[in-house]
């Protein structure tokens, strides 16, 4: 035995050599054919269960009460004032559709951006059936898909009449404020509405925007999507739920059970001036899908 | 065979402490700061090209971190076998994982089995640990305690479908976070006036000032940049992280002039983040304490 054990002594670098290559060609291997040893694991997850009777819809339905959530920590990414907070995160399916709520704490709401000086509340939540742990997506990957519900799509937050009540129709706008039809057309009066710009739109059809991405700087408006946002702000709390089928579409991602599900959250406070990145985000986490 | 596993552990340990760096340089930290990368010319091959290497990295650390977490607990022939094969269970559980994203119950049974290897091994570690390791060392398991806990919690609150939110969850969350801050200022404070001068005080201050700058300058990108690498909700008054990391970044490289593998070891646990979420955080955790709390790996990484 110690003679074996001092001729491998002799051989140790080349052994060990051996190894750390062959462990280097298995990784490069790996990478090459993008097999992913990244996993998540040991970590919080969000189980979407079959709901407890009829599907909850609204932000603040009794409903939701059953339904156990994950507290996900926010991290503060600019803004003097910002404070710590977390975001509660809960869903459920019926087999068919997918509806998640979020719920956090805002002292105050913002839901109208008529004037230059005003920034709306808005909640967001981003999905990757790949496991990717990059926040925006990643390139050579699947895109993420981003849900986000903007206060200021919501009914009747761009009502100028509400806004500057003692306003003075000047011809331009209707009788309720907003800009009347005859610009509809005119790509150098309007032009982002004239493109098919959402933000641009009067009304919206829904208050929630389909975004796609692939790493920083290449987040992309998805254009119309098959699905709900609806944001209640009661007593200092947002809730918000996002309701869509769990059949999405080509290149969407995949919501059936079993398959993998990662999520992020964001939300944006509008009395901090919060937009675009300025934001509070979370870590990912996965969500499981139960089947019926 | 047994006879051999100090002279490749000690090696092994060398390139998992560069492996692990490369893949949280790389990959954690330059593959987000992708928007400000030009998106033509050589710029874009040599970010493509660093960011394919992270993920070799990822890849190696992960196969390395095994191999040496082998090494480590079949070397262990005294009391420290019944820590060895939780801390082998722990890594199976962690490794082992069924799909891309196991499901809540595998989950919950690697963070319970996690948290008893973290702890059996972490007990045993500060007895063997000098004075002026000890208050850092008992912080960062404290954390990994507390982590690997309300993740068990979590995550049993929701498989019994119990409603609303773990009670307390929040709370728990940011004194976590503000104890894993104060680890590296508990290494730092013995070494106060003596050792945290010269070329690691310095890098220790272009540190904190670089942190100090990005909080001014992008503090959008510094607090992802911060939550995706580490975890941390950078939710405590910002003067706490540059304190945090400019003491405890000479003091850790002042352990690797004085003892390498254990400051290596010690390294890791630092590396792995806060917020545990992936494979490869979790198999740092247990290699480093394994190595900090196993005999004679734990005399091999005091020597």
């Amino acid at each position: 035995m110690r003679i074996l054990l001092k001729r491998f002594s002799r051989r140790r670098w080349l052994v060990l050599t051996s190894a750390v290559v062959l462990l280097l060609a298995v990784s490069v291997s790996l990478t090459v054919w993008r097999i992913g040893l990244r996993q998540p694991v040991a970590a919080p997850v969000i189980v979407v269960r079959q709901a407890p009777g009829a599907m909850p819809a609204a932000p603040w339905d009794a409903a939701w009460n059953k339904v156990g959530s994950v507290s996900l920590p926010l991290a503060i990414t600019n803004t003097p004032g910002a404070a710590a907070r977390n975001v509660d995160v809960k869903a459920v399916t019926d087999g068919n559709n997918l509806v998640v709520r979020m719920e956090w704490e805002d002292s105050s709401k913002e839901v109208r951006t008529l004037r230059p000086q005003d920034f709306a509340d808005a909640g967001a939540m981003q999905l990757s059936d790949q496991v990717s742990n990059a926040c925006m997506g990643q390139l050579q990957m699947n895109a993420v898909h981003i849900w986000q519900w903007k206060a200021d799509w919501a009914e009747g937050s761009r009502d100028m009449a509400v806004q500057y009540p003692n306003m003075h129709s000047d011809g331009f706008t209707g009788g309720d404020g907003q800009p009347i039809a005859m610009f509809d057309e005119d790509l150098y009066a309007r032009p982002a509405y004239f493109v098919g710009n959402q933000r641009a739109a009067a009304s919206k059809s829904v208050a929630v925007e389909h975004l796609v991405a692939q790493g920083f700087g290449t987040l992309t408006s998805a254009g119309p999507y098959p699905m709900q946002g609806q944001g209640e702000w009661q007593s200092g709390k947002w809730a918000l739920v996002f309701t869509r089928s769990l059949h999405g579409g080509e290149g969407d991602v995949s919501l059936t059970p079993g398959a993998p599900l990662q999520a992020a959250f964001a939300v944006w406070d509008g009395k901090l001036m919060q937009r675009d990145g300025m934001k509070y985000v979370t870590g990912w986490i996965v969500m499981e899908l139960e089947g019926k | 065979m047994i006879a051999v596993l100090p002279e490749v552990r000690l090696p092994a340990l060398r390139l998992l402490w560069g492996a692990a760096w490369a893949e949280f340089l790389l990959v954690r930290l330059l593959s987000r700061v992708g928007i400000y990368i030009p998106k033509s010319g050589t710029a874009l091959a040599v970010y493509r090209a660093a960011v394919t290497l992270g993920e070799i990295a990822f890849n190696f650390s992960l196969l390395l971190g095994a191999a040496l977490l082998v090494l480590t607990l079949a070397g262990e022939r005294g009391r420290g076998r019944g820590i060895a094969a939780v801390v082998a269970v722990a890594a199976a559980l962690v490794l082992l994982a069924p799909g891309t994203a196991p499901p809540a119950g595998w989950s919950l049974a690697a963070a319970v089995v996690s948290a008893l290897a973290v702890g059996l091994a972490g007990v045993q570690a500060l007895r063997r640990a000098d004075r002026e390791l000890r208050p850092a060392l008992g912080i960062v398991l404290a954390t990994h305690l507390l982590t690997y806990g309300l993740t068990a919690a979590q995550l049993a609150w929701a498989m019994l479908a119990l409603p609303g939110a773990l009670p307390g969850a929040g709370p728990v969350l940011r004194g976590g976070e503000l104890l894993a801050i104060a680890a590296p200022v508990a290494l730092a404070v013995p070494l106060l006036g003596r050792r945290l001068g010269g070329a690691p005080g310095a890098i220790g201050l272009g540190a904190a000032a670089a942190l100090g700058a990005a909080y001014r300058l992008g503090a959008d990108l510094t607090a992802i940049l911060a939550m995706y690498s580490l975890g941390f909700s950078l939710s405590w008054p910002p003067v706490i992280y540059l304190v945090a990391l400019g003491l405890g970044l000479p003091a850790l490289l002042g352990m690797l002039r004085r003892a390498p593998a254990r400051g290596r070891a010690l390294g890791l646990l630092f590396l792995a983040g806060y917020a545990l979420q992936l494979n490869l955080q979790h198999l740092l955790v247990l290699t480093g304490w394994s190595l900090l709390a196993l005999a004679p790996a734990a005399e091999e990484v005091s020597a």
